[in-house]
């Protein structure tokens, strides 16, 4: 019973943390910062996300000049039997989310692209490599607290000195 | 006494698994997620073991209160806040506990986002809070190593009085 109280007005003060960071999840600087945010990580090699991801062909039409042609008049590449977008897809298949093909042609894993990160595998396996960042906060706090304690010892002393000078 | 050692020890351990929660690639997605639940509690129980402290800086934190202690309860004021922040985000980007309760929520690079910049500012707040109580970790645990060794040498010695006295 005495726990409680302290417990509650802990939690409260946590729930309008929380309320404060959902809203700022919906607000326009959250919206910017979500435009912002590093997208897909680990994109495989070779992978280039967006229309530039379109393999050419060697043989392949030059690029039709911005303003030189219309589409439709045969200068474009859409709609046309041999193009590189509309490759037909299996029925159970659909293309990575505004992805593109990789330069190699394979298709992207799923979830890369402008809209990425639905996965990234890339830490759901333990790895020895982990202790690299483990080292590395280890050493940050240990540089902290040892200049924080160094600076401490070294303005008792200097204390020291101005006292007994006086 | 035993008040202290349980807070010391309960520090340590919290420490450590701030460490390892540090490190997903170490311990993979679903320990770091457990283990930054358990961490989660863990901060509850120090709050709720620091709690007299917390209130009397807050009553007179306008008042007759040390510089040091103003500093320390704006710094752990930070810190419940950037800790608050790291769990709730957290959640919202979980990967392993939430599907295992069958919930989904779809991924926001945001959440992403702040959950790795704050999960560096807390390493920087853990060092200063760390550095901050120095002293009291060093003279705690000298206190509870010095009366164990005490206590070592006492036991070592009784042997001999019983020899004498026989």
């Amino acid at each position: 019973m005495k726990l409680a109280a302290p417990t509650l007005i802990i939690m409260s003060a946590a729930l309008l943390v929380v309320g404060g960071l959902l809203a700022f999840g919906q607000s326009e600087l959250g919206a910017e910062m979500r435009a912002n945010a590093p997208r897909g990580m680990d994109r495989p090699e070779g992978f280039v996300p967006g229309p530039q991801g379109f393999a050419r062909p060697d043989d392949a039409p030059p690029a039709p000049v911005p303003g030189a042609g219309y589409a439709g008049q045969g200068e474009g590449y859409a709609g046309q039997d041999e193009g590189y977008a509309g490759q037909a897809l299996a029925d159970d298949e659909r293309p990575g989310r505004g992805a593109g093909l990789a330069v190699s042609g394979e298709r992207p894993p799923q979830g890369f692209g402008r809209n990425a990160a639905e996965k990234d595998d890339h830490h759901h396996e333990p790895s020895l490599l982990g202790f690299v960042p483990l080292g590395a906060n280890l050493l940050k706090l240990t540089l902290i607290v040892g200049s924080f304690v160094l600076a401490s010892l070294l303005l008792k002393r200097w204390q020291g000195r101005v006292r007994e000078a006086l | 006494m035993q008040r202290n050692k349980t807070r010391l020890l309960l520090d340590l351990v919290l420490l450590l698994a701030f460490l390892l929660a540090t490190a997903p690639e170490l311990t993979g997605i679903t320990i770091h997620e457990w283990l930054s639940l358990g961490l989660a509690a863990a901060i509850l129980t120090h709050l709720l073991l620091n709690w007299s402290w917390i209130l009397q800086v807050m009553r007179r934190f306008f008042g007759k209160v040390s510089w040091k202690a103003r500093i320390n309860y704006i710094l752990n004021s930070l810190l419940f806040i950037v800790f608050t922040i790291i769990i709730t985000t957290g959640i919202l980007i979980s990967e392993a506990v939430l599907p295992l309760f069958g919930l989904s929520i779809p991924r926001d690079r945001l959440w992403l986002s702040i959950h790795h910049t704050m999960s560096d500012v807390a390493v920087l707040l853990i060092g200063l809070h760390v550095a901050l109580h120095w002293r009291w970790i060093v003279n705690t645990a000298q206190r509870i190593f010095g009366q164990r060794r005490a206590l070592t040498g006492a036991k070592t010695l009784q042997p001999t009085s019983k020899e004498v006295s026989s």
